[in-house]
């Protein structure tokens, strides 16, 4: 179980993952999608596992950890 | 979504997947819109589980009582239990002449792109549902001109229950689009180089022709298997096939768009729903596993993405309901509506209003 990601590329704002596990995800006013710092391991929770499998856009990854802080600051710098 | 959800709980069992879809494993949605915009192949599906091949067969016939399934290419496949969840396919237009252009698979879309991208200048959509919108709305977005018609008296009739019809008209002709509603097809015609449609005594002119009436479940491969297929696979609420004879076929499921699942009326229905197609995979998942499942209890969720605007759907839209708009941000095409008064019969249409709709669909206040 790796490190929670939602990617920027392919989240399209439907905001299913805030809207099934809100102690994890949290959107902005276009409902694009990110993780809450500090709940990246939160993988394992039945409310995140559910928001993972309502992504319709399956935007939500779980990145092993090197990985994960790589494509998040690609993201971030995009 | 059935394998995924099975392995995460822990079920190490073989599953052998059939499909006749060359392109199989890719997702539908993008095909109507991202795809015909784009230049690339269709997207690969990194979420198929990589262990699980696909075998290219046709499925053409169930042996019910031995769990096996009959195909063109493999002969015959026998397990412990077989899933059904060969979907729907396009509605064919009776009598319509070859070369009538549609979307579902792949393939079809790369048929449209092919003919757009080969300079085709107008096309005439032949059924204003999502699919018939969403690609009125990416036609237009790539130049051509477009002109919807449909026997319906408004664009999406059944995916806002009747509602919202003048809001989806405008959206569609703001963009340029010219529709012509509650009109029968009377022809199709193909001469030289353009295709002729007749509406209701109304000629029409466009290079393409591009059929959109809607999906059929894919059940005629289950003619002679003895489940009832009258309105694609007749189940039980969680997914168990039912025979003819109104017994449950051990050992049969049927999964996303190609079951008629019970609903608490005691009605059977059919979803043409993305997200409901994957909560039947996960529940059948759990079930399979042993556990308690939540995962059909959720509210239905639909969305469709046209004409600049992300349109969702939470709960069952009743169509006598009324209407009230809730939430209205002009400068950004947004607006939220409530339908329904009943605390459990709350239904809402969110139009990019993503952060507005997913609080009122949780039942929290708008405020924020």
């Amino acid at each position: 179980m790796g490190e929670l990601l939602v990617d920027g590329g392919r989240c399209q704002g439907h905001a299913r993952c805030w809207a099934l596990a809100p102690e994890t995800f949290e959107i902005d006013e276009e409902g694009y999608a990110h993780v809450i710092p500090g709940r990246e391991n939160s993988g394992d929770e039945p409310n995140v596992r559910k928001a993972i499998r309502n992504c319709p856009e399956r935007a939500i990854l779980e990145r092993e950890t090197n990985e994960a802080s790589e494509k998040a600051s690609e993201v971030s710098a995009s | 979504m059935l394998i995924a959800r099975s392995r995460e709980l822990g079920f190490a069992g073989e599953f052998i997947v059939i499909d006749s879809d060359p392109n199989a494993p890719y997702d539908r949605p993008p095909l109507s819109k991202q795809f015909l915009l784009g230049t690339g192949p269709v997207e690969p599906a990194e979420w198929w589980p990589e262990a699980t091949p696909i075998l290219n067969a046709k499925a053409i016939g169930l042996l019910t009582d031995k769990r096996t399934v009959l195909t063109d290419k493999l002969g015959e496949v026998a397990a412990d239990a077989v899933v059904i969840s060969t979907g729907a396919g396009s509605i064919r237009l009776p009598n319509g002449p070859a070369g009538v252009l549609t979307l579902r698979t792949a393939q079809d879309a790369l048929a449209l792109r092919s003919a757009v991208d080969a300079g085709a200048s107008s096309a005439i959509i032949i059924g204003a549902g999502t699919i018939g919108a969403e690609l009125a709305s990416t036609l237009a977005q790539r130049g051509l001109a477009v002109t919807v018609v449909d026997l319906a008296p408004q664009p999406m009739q059944r995916f806002f229950s009747g509602h919202l019809g003048e809001e989806a008209k405008a959206w569609m002709h703001q963009a340029g689009v010219v529709t012509h509603f509650g009109v029968a097809v009377e022809s199709i015609q193909k001469t030289d180089a353009q295709w002729t449609v007749r509406v209701s005594g109304l000629d029409l002119h466009a290079d393409l022709a591009i059929s959109a009436v809607g999906a059929r479940p894919h059940t005629e491969w289950l003619t002679y298997s003895e489940l009832d297929i009258s309105n694609g696979v007749r189940c039980t609420a969680d997914g168990k096939a039912m025979l003819t004879s109104g017994g449950i076929a051990d050992g049969i499921f049927a999964i996303g768009d190609v079951s008629a699942r019970q609903a608490e009326d005691g009605t059977f229905r059919r979803f043409e729903s993305w997200t409901q197609a994957q909560r039947h995979g996960a529940a059948l998942a759990e079930y399979f596993a042993g556990f308690d499942s939540s995962e059909l209890e959720q509210a239905p969720y639909g969305w469709t993405e046209q004409f600049g605007r992300k349109v969702q759907v939470h709960g069952m839209l009743p169509p006598a309901g009324e209407l009230v708009q809730v939430y209205a941000a002009e400068e950004r095409n947004a607006a939220l509506y409530r339908i329904g008064s009943a605390e459990e019969d709350v239904a809402w249409i969110g139009v990019n209003a993503p952060r507005q709709f997913s609080r009122a669909s949780m039942g929290m206040s708008l405020l924020s």
